[in-house]
Parts: C-alpha cells; sequence; structure tokens
C-alpha cells in the first residue's frame, strides 16, 4: 500500500531546509511559517558515541537520538528542544557544548494551563521565530502563518481518520503499518505527506475482519515515545486490539486540532491585540490545552480524561508503555493504577529500552495479559 | 561518644522502633523544649552545629504541631514568602534525606516500591513518597513546588496532594528558563497569583508591612552567609564535624526568619574565631602548638595548613555513615566550599517584594542552560583556588548527572581536576563503599602528583 | 481423552500427561529433566520420556499445550499459553481456592494473582535478574561449598543472621567471599541468605498485593528454607503441591 514519497513539496516554495525537533509540545506550524520542514528526531540510531556524554541510568530515547545528531547533523539546519524533562534540558546543553556547529533553540514550555501560562508559551514562541530568522528562515507575516496552521490541522485531521479507522478496523491498517505511517507523518515534507495519506485513505481498504464491531478485548495503550517495530509486531501477532491510545508519538501529536469548548473565551482574554499574535495564542491554546504529556502539572486532569477514553471506548484492560528511566511518565503509573483498580480495570506495566527490547518477555507478558483480559 | 551523640543516637533508636507520626511529634516537643535545647545545647561539638540543630529541631516541631498551617515545599523556593503567610514550611526532600542518617531509609524505601514508585527514581523522592505513604510526614494544608531543579519533585508531590485530598491546593510554580525583565515580571505574577490564592484559602490577607519586613530579614541572614562564605575563601581550619552541606534546610527553609540571620551569624563568629587560630598557626603563635587540640579539634602545623588541598564539593553527599570526609581529612584535603552554599541571588527589593523574589528563582544556577551553573563553579574555582572538585553523582538525579561532562571538560579547562563518585547518597545498598574509597584514593593521587 | 502439557524453562522441562477420560482424572506420567542448550529437543525429550512411562502412544494425545519461555519453539505442540495461565490452572488443581501463586524458577520469578474462580486477574514477573531466583542461591550455595538441601536445616538451626546487603548476584558472592574471609560463620550466611531471596520477592507481592491463600511454585518451594522465611516475614501459611515443579506443565495440561 506504500506509495513513493516526493520529497519536493507540492506547492512552489522553496524549503529551506529541515529543523529538527523533538516534543509535540513544539509547533510545526512557525517551523512551516518561516519556510523550513519540520522533522521529528525519532532515535533511529542505536547508542553508542552518545554513551559518553550521558550516565547509564538516563532516558534511552535522548541516548538514541543523541547519536541521530551526532551521527548526522548537517541534515539539518537547526534543532528545537523543550525544557519537557530533565534529560531535555541536558540533552539541549550537550548538543549545544559538542555540536556546536548546529544551531540549537529551547522552547520554554510552561507545565501550567492558565492566563500567565500562555502569555509565557507566546513569548516563547516569539523567542522561537527570532531563532528561526536568525537560522536563515524566512520573517512570516499573517498570511504565511494562517497557512502553515491550516496545513497542519489538514495533517493532524487526516491522521484522526486514519486513527479512527484503525480502531474501528484495526486489521486493516496493522499496528506496527499505523505506527510506521505516523513516524513518516512526523518526519516527512508536509505537503507530500498529506497527499499520501489522503490517496491511503481514500483508497479499498483491506478488510480481513469485515465486522465493524468493537473489539471485544480492546485495550488501551499509554505511554510515552514508544516506536519499537518489534514491540507492534508483537500486537499484531497476538491480534491484540488498540481501542484507545494515549501516547507522545500519536495521539499527542494530532489530538491538536480545535479548541476543547471549556477554553472558550480564553484567546479574546489574553489580551492580544494584534492579528499575528492572537494567531500566536491560538497555538500556544491548543498545545497547552491537548490531551496533555505526563510532564504537566494538572495529573488529575489527565487521570479524568484518560477515565472518559476508557469508558466511551469500553476498554477492558490498560497496557502501560514507559521508556525506562522517565521520572515523569513512571511517577504517573501509581497514580494511574490506583483510579484503574477504582474502576476494575486490569493494567499492564512494560518498561523498555529504546531500540534495545526485549522482544520474549514482552511477548508473553502481552500474552499473559491478552488471557487474563 | 560525646555526650550529643549519644543523644542523638537514643533519639534515632527511640525513632527507629516506635515509627509513627505521633511518637516523632512526641520527641520533637520534647526536645524542642527551651531547657531542653540549652541543656543539650553545650554538648553540641560546635556553636555551627549546636544552632543548626536548634533551629531545625524548632522548624520541624512548628510542622507537626498542627498549631500553624503546613505546606511542603521544594528545595528551591522562595521561602521567605511561605513566612509572609505565616506557613510552617516542611521540606519533604530534605527530611527524606534525614531518613538516610536515622536509618530509616530501608524501611521507606521498601514502602515506595511496594506502591510502585519507580525504582530508578532519586532516593531523596522515594524516600520521602514511602515516609509519606507510612503516615510519617505531617499532613500538609499546601504543596508548592517548581520546575527547578528536577521533574521528581513535581511529580511526587502531586502524588502527596491527591493522597492528602489537596489537589486543588497543590501549585508548581513555572520558573522562566531564561532570565529576563519578561520573565521576573511572568515569575512574579505567579507568585503573587499563588499568595493570594494561599491567602484567600487561609482567609487572611498577606500584611505587605509584614512582607516588606521577612524581606529585610533576608537580606540580613544574606549578608552574613556572604561574609561567611568570604570568609571561607581563605579558611582552612574547620570547627570539629563542620560540613557546608548539613546546612541546606535553614539555608532555604528559614531565609526570612531572624533564626537563619542568627545561625548564620554565629557561623561567622564561629569561622572567624578559627579563622584567627589559623593566622596565628601560620605566624608561629607559641599558643597553638601543632598537636594540641583546640576545641576538639588537633592543632595542625604551619606547613600542613599550607600543603592542605583545596576541593571543591558538587551536588548532595552520602547521609549514611561513610568515610569519604575522613578520608579526605586524614590526607590533608579539606572540602573549603560546596555549590548549595552559593549566595547566588542579589540583595531583595522590600519595596517589590514579589519581583525581589522572582529574581532570586531566577538567579539559581540550576536554572535554564547548564551555563548558568558552569559559570557559578568556574567563579567559585577561581575565587576559592581550589584545586580540585568533587560531584557526587547520586543515583537518579538526572538533571545533574546528565551534565557532569560538561562541568568535567569545563573545569579541564581551567585545569582543575573532577572527580565523579557514582553513588546514592540515601540508600547504602546501592553505593559500594570499597567503589567509592578506590575512586576517591585514585584522585588524591592525581591531585597530589599534579600540586 | 489424554492431553499433554510441556513447560519448557531456561533450567528445567516438565511434560506432564493426564488422562481424563470416563470422568477420570490421573496423571499418567510426568517427567523432569534439564532442558540443556537445545529447548526443542528438550521438549521432545520430555514428551517421549512421559509416553514411555505411561505406556500411551502418540496418537492418543488429543492436545500437546506448550509454556515456558521455549513454548514458542515446539512445533508438535497443539497451542502455546503463557505460563501465567498455566501455573494458576495447575496450583487450583491442588489448591483451589488459592489467591496469590508465587512460582521462583531457576531463572525468573513471578507472583500471579487470581480471582475467586481461580482464574488470573493480575501478575509480576523478575525475568531481568537473578536475584530472587534459583540462580541467586546456586551461585550463593557454591562460593560457601554447602549443598542446597542442606539450607533447610542450617536456616532452622540458625538463630541470627547477618544481613546480605548487595541486591546484584554477582556483588552478593563477592559480599560473602569477603564475610568468610572475616571469618563469619556460614551458618549465619545461609540464613542471611535466604532471607535476601525472600525481601526481592515480597517486594513484588506487595506491588500486587498479599491475598490468602497463598500457594508457592517451581523448583524453589522445595526448598523449605525458602518457604519459611516467606511465612514467617509475611505472617501467613503458604501451600506447595507434591510436585511444585510440575504446576506449570499441569497447567498447561489441563487448559487443552
Amino acid at each position: 500500500m506504500e506509495q513513493a514519497i516526493d520529497d519536493k513539496p507540492a506547492s512552489g516554495i522553496t524549503i529551506k531546509g529541515k529543523i529538527g525537533w523533538l516534543c509535540t509540545y513544539t509547533p510545526e506550524e512557525i517551523i512551516i511559517a518561516s519556510g523550513f520542514q519540520p522533522s521529528r528526531i525519532t532515535g533511529n540510531l542505536k547508542a553508542f558515541r552518545s554513551e559518553g556524554y550521558f550516565p547509564i541510568n538516563f532516558c534511552p530515547f535522548i541516548k538514541s537520538s543523541m547519536e541521530d545528531l551526532l551521527a548526522a547533523a548537517s541534515d539539518f539546519k537547526g534543532v528545537i528542544f523543550t525544557n519537557s524533562c530533565d534529560g531535555m534540558r541536558r540533552f539541549y546543553d550537550n548538543c549545544r557544548a559538542y555540536i556546536p556547529d548546529l544551531p540549537a533553540f529551547m522552547l520554554d514550555v510552561p507545565h501550567n494551563k492558565n492566563s500567565i501560562a500562555i502569555e509565557h508559551f507566546v513569548s516563547s514562541l516569539k523567542e522561537m521565530l527570532i531563532f528561526l530568522e536568525e537560522t536563515g528562515g524566512n520573517k512570516p507575516g499573517i498570511a504565511e502563518l494562517e497557512d502553515a496552521i491550516r496545513i497542519c490541522s489538514e495533517k493532524r485531521m487526516l491522521l484522526k481518520k486514519l486513527s479512527n479507522r484503525f480502531r474501528d478496523n484495526q486489521a486493516s491498517v496493522g499496528v506496527r503499518n499505523y505506527y510506521n505511517i505516523l513516524e513518516r507523518s512526523m518526519t516527512e515534507d508536509t505537503s507530500a505527506f498529506i497527499k499520501y495519506l489522503r490517496g491511503y485513505l481514500d483508497g479499498p481498504v483491506q478488510d480481513l475482519k469485515s465486522s465493524k464491531e468493537p473489539a471485544l478485548n480492546g485495550v488501551m495503550v499509554i505511554g510515552n515515545y514508544i516506536n519499537e517495530d518489534r514491540l507492534w509486531s508483537i500486537f499484531d501477532e497476538l491480534e491484540c486490539t488498540i481501542a484507545a491510545e494515549d501516547m507522545c508519538n500519536s495521539s499527542r501529536y494530532f489530538e491538536n486540532i480545535t479548541l476543547p469548548s471549556s477554553t472558550a473565551g480564553i484567546i479574546e482574554r489574553s489580551g492580544e491585540k494584534d492579528s499575528f499574535s492572537v494567531l500566536l495564542t491560538d497555538i500556544a491554546v491548543r498545545q497547552l490545552y491537548k490531551p496533555q504529556c505526563m510532564r504537566m502539572a494538572d495529573l488529575g486532569a489527565k487521570i479524568s480524561e484518560i477515565a472518559k477514553n476508557i469508558e466511551k471506548h469500553g476498554i477492558k484492560g490498560v497496557v502501560f508503555l514507559s521508556q525506562k528511566f522517565c521520572d515523569n511518565t513512571l511517577l504517573f503509573y501509581p497514580l494511574l493504577r490506583e483510579k484503574l483498580a477504582a474502576m476494575n480495570v486490569p493494567s499492564l506495566f512494560i518498561e523498555i529500552e529504546h531500540n534495545n527490547i526485549s522482544a520474549g518477555q514482552i511477548k508473553t507478558r502481552l500474552q499473559a495479559f491478552l488471557e487474563i483480559i | 561518644m560525646g555526650i550529643a551523640d549519644k543523644i542523638k543516637e537514643g533519639l534515632k533508636t527511640n525513632i527507629r522502633n516506635n515509627l509513627d507520626k505521633e511518637n516523632i511529634k512526641k520527641i520533637l516537643n520534647v526536645i524542642s523544649a527551651g531547657p531542653v535545647l540549652s541543656a543539650c545545647g553545650a554538648t553540641f561539638a560546635s556553636k555551627s552545629d549546636k544552632y543548626l540543630n536548634i533551629y531545625s529541631i524548632k522548624s520541624l516541631q512548628r510542622a507537626y504541631s498542627r498549631k500553624y498551617p503546613v505546606a511542603y515545599g521544594s528545595l528551591f523556593l522562595p521561602y521567605e514568602l511561605f513566612h509572609a503567610l505565616g506557613i510552617s514550611p516542611f521540606l519533604p526532600e530534605v527530611i527524606g534525606g534525614f531518613t538516610g542518617g536515622m536509618g530509616l531509609a530501608d524501611r521507606t524505601l521498601k514502602e515506595a516500591a511496594s506502591r510502585w514508585y519507580t525504582p530508578d527514581l532519586c532516593t531523596f523522592h522515594r524516600s520521602a513518597s514511602g515516609a509519606v505513604e507510612m503516615g510519617l510526614f505531617p499532613e500538609p494544608d499546601f504543596i508548592i513546588c517548581a520546575n527547578v531543579a528536577c521533574d521528581a519533585a513535581q511529580k511526587t508531590f502531586y502524588i502527596d496532594a491527591k493522597k492528602f485530598g489537596i489537589e486543588d491546593k497543590y501549585y508548581l510554580i513555572d520558573v522562566p528558563y531564561k532570565n529576563s525583565p519578561k520573565a521576573v515580571s511572568l515569575l512574579a505574577m505567579q507568585l503573587e497569583s499563588i499568595s493570594s490564592d494561599i491567602a484567600a484559602k487561609l482567609g487572611k490577607k498577606l500584611d505587605p508591612d509584614y512582607f516588606a519586613a521577612i524581606i529585610n530579614c533576608s537580606n540580613e541572614f544574606r549578608d552574613w552567609a556572604i561574609k561567611v562564605n568570604d570568609l571561607r575563601k581563605e579558611l582552612l581550619f574547620y570547627p570539629k564535624n563542620f560540613n557546608g552541606l548539613n546546612f541546606i534546610l535553614p539555608f532555604h527553609g528559614l531565609a526570612g526568619t531572624k533564626e537563619a540571620a542568627n545561625l548564620y551569624k554565629n557561623i561567622y563568629l564561629e569561622l572567624k574565631e578559627f579563622l584567627e587560630v589559623q593566622n596565628g598557626i601560620i605566624s608561629g603563635n607559641k599558643k597553638y602548638k601543632a598537636g594540641n587540640v583546640y576545641k576538639g579539634k588537633t592543632i595542625p602545623s604551619a606547613q600542613k595548613l599550607k600543603d592542605t588541598r583545596k576541593i571543591l564539593w558538587m551536588h548532595l553527599k552520602p547521609y549514611y555513615k561513610n568515610n569519604l570526609f575522613t578520608m579526605l581529612e586524614e590526607n590533608n584535603y579539606t572540602v573549603v566550599f560546596e555549590e548549595i552554599s552559593n549566595v547566588y541571588w542579589p540583595r531583595l527589593d522590600p519595596e517589590k517584594p514579589f519581583e525581589a523574589l522572582a529574581i532570586k528563582m531566577l538567579s539559581n544556577p540550576l536554572n535554564g542552560s547548564i551555563e548558568n551553573r558552569v559559570n557559578a563553579i568556574l567563579k567559585i574555582a577561581a575565587e576559592y583556588g581550589i584545586d580540585g572538585a568533587i560531584l557526587f553523582a547520586h543515583w537518579g538525579c538526572r538533571h545533574s548527572n546528565g551534565g557532569a561532562r560538561i562541568l568535567k571538560d569545563s573545569l579541564k579547562n581551567i585545569d582543575i581536576p573532577l572527580l565523579i563518585l557514582d553513588g546514592d547518597c540515601l540508600n547504602k545498598n546501592n553505593s559500594s563503599e570499597g567503589q567509592l574509597s578506590t575512586r576517591l584514593q585514585g584522585f588524591i593521587e592525581i591531585v597530589d602528583c599534579r600540586v | 481423552m489424554i492431553t499433554c502439557g510441556i513447560d519448557v524453562g531456561s533450567v528445567s522441562a516438565e511434560a506432564v500427561l493426564l488422562d481424563r477420560s470416563d470422568g477420570k482424572f490421573e496423571i499418567s506420567a510426568y517427567v523432569i529433566a534439564p532442558t540443556g542448550g537445545d529447548s526443542q529437543e528438550a521438549a521432545k525429550n520430555v514428551f517421549e520420556k512421559a509416553l514411555l512411562k505411561s505406556g500411551f502412544s502418540r496418537e492418543m494425545i488429543s492436545s500437546i499445550v506448550a509454556t515456558g519461555y521455549g513454548r514458542l519453539n515446539i512445533p508438535f505442540a497443539t497451542k502455546n499459553i503463557t505460563e501465567i495461565s498455566c501455573h494458576a490452572r495447575g496450583v487450583v488443581n491442588f489448591f483451589p481456592d488459592t489467591k496469590t501463586v508465587i512460582d521462583i524458577g531457576g531463572q525468573d520469578s513471578k507472583v500471579i494473582k487470581l480471582d475467586s474462580k481461580g482464574n488470573p486477574i493480575d501478575f509480576l514477573m523478575n525475568d531481568k535478574c537473578a536475584a530472587g531466583t534459583g540462580r541467586f542461591l546456586e551461585v550463593m550455595a557454591k562460593a560457601l561449598d554447602i549443598e542446597l538441601t542442606d539450607f533447610a536445616g542450617i536456616f532452622n538451626a540458625t538463630h541470627e543472621k547477618v544481613d546480605i546487603s548487595s541486591t546484584c548476584t554477582v556483588f552478593a558472592e563477592s559480599e560473602i567471599v569477603s564475610l568468610i574471609g572475616h571469618g563469619v560463620e556460614k551458618n549465619r550466611i545461609v540464613k542471611g541468605l535466604v532471607y535476601s531471596i525472600t525481601n526481592r520477592i515480597i517486594s513484588m507481592v506487595e506491588r500486587i498485593g498479599l491475598e490468602e491463600p497463598v500457594c508457592m511454585t517451581g523448583g524453589v518451594a522445595k526448598n523449605t528454607a525458602v518457604v519459611k522465611a516467606l511465612e514467617e516475614i509475611l505472617d501467613i501459611k503458604i501451600n506447595v503441591p507434591m510436585e511444585p515443579q510440575i504446576t506449570g506443565a499441569l497447567g498447561a495440561a489441563l487448559l487443552g
């Protein structure tokens, strides 16, 4: 079902090169408006040289990502980091110290969701624009920013459609294939990818299971950045149906389309007068109010979000997947487990190391969990 | 064992055998009573130690007493605000550290493990969380933390808030990444908003005059602390058992109180006294004969003082019994300064208290890019003329250990060797004494060779 | 109907033949043998030996369920089920009301929680680290030059233990060598080691929540010192089947 992706954009705009990003709180809209192609750094290489910069007990995804940058910094015109966690903060520092020719920017993302936080984030986004300009980008006007917002929204809507199809008819998409497509959505040229995904969604649906009933043993996967081919293949092999998800490389990337109704009026109340700042505020609010990462302050809201999801999709069990050493995610589990126990929903806890998983052990655990539920 | 040590051991054993909040409260009430403190006071190894213990115990006793509203706070908060609001601060991370020294860490860590706290989490936080689960800490009315210095505090404190049912009284302060006038304004707004919210929930109003007085008091403490730090640029002859890493609780938690100012005044006076003795030794004053004892400390020879190697200690230290500091002393190495003792903030303006405290937080070298930490260390290295630095790389402390390579290379650039000691500040089982001693010995040999 | 269950672990392999014809329920034969380097060979070996012992022929076996770490590599199995479900089913056969299963094998350990019907509802596995497994005891017994079978007697007869602080098997071995060198009594070290392994297990039990009755399975369940220590610390009575090493294979045969 795969089509060759043409790296040249559909429109006539010359792309100035790739800007790498690491965290979904980085608005791609701003990168695109400045004339760059956003491309997520996905930790492809196994950590080797990067082990020399970080201690042993450190996020394996960051170590792999550092390895990617050490190997191919010249692929990027610059990289946007965020202060999503302690690891990322030190990753940024090590990148600046040991890959000095790669321009790097730290996007300051607040942990709270209120008017001060919005003002804080808008201020950070303005600095990001300056960085991109200094790195050779354009200074975008309202039109460029609106265009960029539109194209990003379109991509997200298509991904949401894909996600819905995946949920309703997993066999037609395949777990491993689904996450592969998601990875491509974060790394490839935006226009070209939109074209591809439109084609994929409009094409014939491979119906291995013609039933549209919700799966009997639907699980919800919750985690951080989990993109292991071998891991997702296990879900395919065991025919484990993923009926809902909350992951950094899927839902937290594209569930950022419209503002929730609870935020009505926030943008007006923000006091921003000029249209450009209003657009930035729109971006900031959508980012802060989307289904949130575990690093955000209000974990209670996150638990409620998940509980609603579980009820909505009749979830039978939760598979909790975390990179080793991720304090933000791992410390969420005690809270989540307590809530799930109250809802009588069993959970499976799996800790993995990016690019270094023990597939056999994971298969046993997942198989046993499916036998239980 | 001296009387003070015997009493301390006795209390530790009592708490270990009767591990519950009520017993801790009872003991604190007893030992914080005036007559008892005065009686014990004379038995401490040094005046600094005496005041440190008195004020720490009093602060803890207040937190356990249920007489005042209590707020949990993470380490680098502007505690002046707590005192201005009449809230008794309780620092779980620091008290978590105490569990190490009291031999309770095994139990608190076990409790945390059974409640699904990841075993890769820093033991200061794990032990504090375990203690909360065991009901050992006073019940908080508010919980305040910041994004400085680490993630662990933010998350474990939220879990605590959920446990005590005070999610609406949990506040996370977002300190902006970069210091700038805009950043000061954003942070001041946050502090003011949190302050109003807390005041409203307490049913009171923050008195601006009282707040200004607290700020002035904080400046007084700061003045004394700076005097102490300046004095330490020359001091090599320290009072018995003096360790700058023991003063974390008052340095942060008591900022703005008369006690902090008084403590540092006394530290200054005591260290000044020792500096005078030191100068006497060097000038050959017969009163200070090498080998004699001065206030429990063996008087070194002038030559020995001259040969003393000066060490900067970075981050924290193990709180269980260990031989690291005795090894340093035996080899004539003196820790002349610690990162944690650095007065990193400017004088606070009592006319603009929220702005002042915002500036205090933004000045913390642990905020933002590691450049801030590196610059602070390089400045200290120059001012104290250090020969070497030691970073105790506490297990699970990712914000600090993630920058170890940069710290090492930065110090290497100014020709100062850095020893990175991998260990655990609280969990003796996660630390190998033999390995630590070997590495320290190796480092000593390297520095001796160079000097 | 005659069913077969084969449990291929990393250290030992077991086969159980179950005769369920005419409303019977009888273990016709069981075999325990070391796995060695080839799990497929080991499976074939215990299966054939079990057939010989029982007198049945291959054609009479209506299902062969494979479980354990080597379960995916047995081409002649009709089905594979994880050892979680199999141990649960096997245990319930001996002790129907069991709510918690503690299985300590050669190279892994697990705790399984069961509901009132004997179905597993939660589990925890430790297969990353030798501490808390049979391997830990083997290594220590060798270092002490004591037979594993003597552990029970020594444990009962000794009153004071010495604390083994290392959590890692490799470092614990160094630690006890050092203790021996310092003249510490071997009996006290044995006692300390038994408590060491139980600590790892108890940590898992607490995370999952202890509910009685508790049953212990796996090769280490034959070490009465470990069972006793667990009973003492958890303050409960632990049931152990007559042959605790075959519960996995038995469960597999029952689920076939």
